[in-house]
């Protein structure tokens, strides 16, 4: 199984003023913090990578110029790219097999629900529907979301992991790291100067 | 020579050396025992729960939701719909699920509604599972499971009637609906033994007559009766769920944590448990660093003593200068009496620990749940009392080296 596909799409969700149910809800957006959910099972490796636009491209707007859309273009390449993005310690001879970005740009309101508007840019296409929005201005975000699945050749060496990925995004400060292995789950802070998560 | 020199001075000076050796092995005592309530507190904490992928309440915070559903600690989270519940359970994902309700108390024990499947899943120390001493799990509505220190302190056996109270210290008793004990769980360390196990169905039961949270008026609602009644709970606590592949952690607890109808959360055990030592951790190092504190006050104790003795031991400095000590050999003979001190003082705060330890043991686990194990020293705790000799031998080298200048200037001649 090896689909590496390339998408870039971009979601506009609603201002929360004007949700229909009357559900306001707003998630928490930290610029300079990434997210990682890492999750070991059988040979099997996957990571969910969520971060702000401010750490990949360096700018949270909806990307217009054709320099805008050629960094954004560029940082999801970059992002596609995993064995830049992430060392495994050898022994657990790890090696991608799956690898998804995407730009999301949220207007505010952080919630997915099914009646969501979304708006696309470009050629490319998303499965929320294709309706026409307007966009209120407000408080307004964005955020690379990357999954990545890596098969390994025995995942019970597998100790540590390196991140490579600061030094290709220069304004990523830390990634806060939440995993699950046979020994259980646990969190981590990884940062510039320690780029490096340790499996207990 | 030198050493038993050094060893006799001390004996000839017994009483203030002794103060000097109890103040040292009084800090050594609690900075040891500091350090094992620590390790002691994160071990039977992370010991509690094992197995579980997440636990599902309602939104709150990942910490309160972990302390309140496994340890019974901190405030109340609010209930979860049966409706959600069930939305959970249906999930995909899902391998199993157990759920929790707590409210109720029996004397001074939580009393926790679930299903039998919680002997079965709830795992503790590294994937144990949960023994019956005696007895077996829930066969009737009126049937309980009680942990080990409830059986014990309570002095209950298998068959004996209990009553379970509405609310926690309540005065109030559902004198009305007896409850029998169906099995005693063996020893586990964690709340499990201080916690009276019933059918969710049962906590629906003791609730029957009292709607409106104080007993409506009228004659109870006879137990023949609430057997025939329609007993689905309505709402839970938090549930306890196993995924069947980890790969789907993530996605379950995003799908849970974004489930829109009701604000739930879902929370990794360990996660939310590192989440809490970060913050406790703040209050751990300000522990330790008061403990040092205690240890340096009394190595500068020490040091003003050998102070102090400098004057009265002028006499005796002279005299073995006379019989051909250098004063380098008197400079290392205070600092040889100080590291003996601190030595004695160590050894001996590490045996007040032990007493400390074995007085208190039962009491930490039976009060807080924390298990403090006797057991040899640790590397790290060795390395503890090395650092305390080595920082006594450096405190005394002050004075020791006033004693060098001195019985350089002094000679064999003493001028007082």
């Amino acid at each position: 199984m090896k689909t590496i596909g390339l998408a870039l799409l971009a979601t506009v969700a609603a201002a929360p003023l004007f949700a229909e149910d009357g559900h306001r809800e707003m998630g928490a957006h930290v610029h300079g913090v990434s997210k990682l959910e890492m999750a070991v099972e059988g040979s099997t490796v996957e990571m969910n990578l969520e971060s702000p636009g401010m750490d990949i491209v360096g700018f949270e707007y909806e990307p217009s110029t054709d320099a805008d859309l050629a960094a954004v273009e560029n940082a999801i390449a970059q992002l596609m790219r995993a064995d830049e993005l992430f060392a495994f310690n050898d022994a657990a001879g790890c090696a991608p097999v799956e690898a998804m970005a995407e730009l999301h740009i949220h207007d505010g309101d952080e919630h997915d629900h099914g009646e969501d508007h979304a708006d696309h840019e470009e050629e490319h296409h998303d499965e929320h529907g294709d309706e026409e929005h307007e966009h209120e201005e407000g408080a307004r975000h964005t955020e690379f979301e990357a999954h990545y699945v890596f098969e390994c050749e025995d995942t019970s060496a597998l100790t540590t992991v390196e991140f490579p990925f600061f030094n290709h995004f220069e304004n990523a400060h830390e990634i806060e790291a939440q995993y699950v292995t046979d020994a259980g789950a646990g969190s981590a802070e990884i940062d510039h100067d320690v780029a490096k998560l340790t499996l207990k | 020579m030198i050493f038993r020199l050094a060893f006799g001075s001390l004996i000839a000076r017994a009483l203030t050396v002794g103060m000097t050796i109890l103040a040292i092995a009084l800090s050594v005592a609690l900075f040891l025992g500091v350090e094992k309530v620590r390790t002691g507190a994160r071990d039977s904490f992370a010991d509690t729960i094992s197995g579980t992928d997440l636990i599902v309440g309602a939104r709150s915070g990942s910490v309160q939701l972990l302390l309140y559903s496994v340890f019974r600690i901190g405030n109340a989270t609010n209930n979860v719909t049966w409706e959600s519940y069930e939305d959970i359970a249906n999930r995909e994902e899902v391998d199993w699920i157990v759920p929790i309700s707590l409210g109720d108390s029996h004397k001074q024990f939580r009393v926790m509604g679930t299903t039998n499947e919680f002997f079965d899943r709830y795992k503790f120390r590294g994937g144990r599972s949960l023994d019956f001493a005696e007895g077996q799990g829930i066969g009737d509505l009126y049937d309980t499971v009680v942990g080990a220190d409830v059986a014990e302190t309570l002095g209950y056996k298998v068959g004996d009637p209990i009553v379970v109270a509405h609310g926690l210290a309540s005065f109030t008793e559902h004198d009305d609906q007896p409850f029998r004990i169906a099995g005693i769980l063996a020893k586990t360390g964690t709340p499990v033994d201080r916690t009276v196990i019933v059918s969710l169905e049962a906590i629906e039961a003791i609730h029957v007559d009292w709607q409106t949270g104080a007993k409506s008026a009228g004659p109870a609602t006879p137990v023949e009766q609430i057997r025939q009644m329609d007993l689905q709970p309505q709402a839970i606590t938090a549930a306890l769920v196993g995924v069947k592949s980890r790969l789907q952690i993530f996605g379950l607890q995003r799908w849970i944590n974004e489930y829109s109808e009701e604000p739930l959360l879902a929370v990794l055990p360990g996660v939310a448990l590192q989440e809490l030592w970060q913050i406790v951790g703040v209050a751990e190092n300000a522990l330790i660093g008061v403990s040092a504190m205690v240890v340096l006050t009394a190595l500068i104790g020490m040091m003003a003593m050998i102070f102090s003795s400098l004057n009265e031991r002028r006499r005796e400095m002279a005299i073995w200068r006379a019989v051909g000590a250098s004063p380098v050999t008197i400079l290392g003979m205070l600092v040889l009496e100080a590291v003996l001190m601190a030595a004695i003082g160590a050894a001996l705060g590490v045996v007040i620990l032990y007493a400390g330890l074995m007085v208190f043991q039962p009491w930490a686990d039976a009060a807080y749940g924390i298990w403090l194990p006797i057991e040899a020293p640790s590397l790290y705790e060795l390395q503890l009392l090395g650092a305390v000799i080595m920082a006594a031998a450096l405190a005394s080298l002050v004075p020791a080296l006033r004693a060098y200048r001195l019985s350089l200037a002094d000679g064999m001649m003493v001028r007082i």
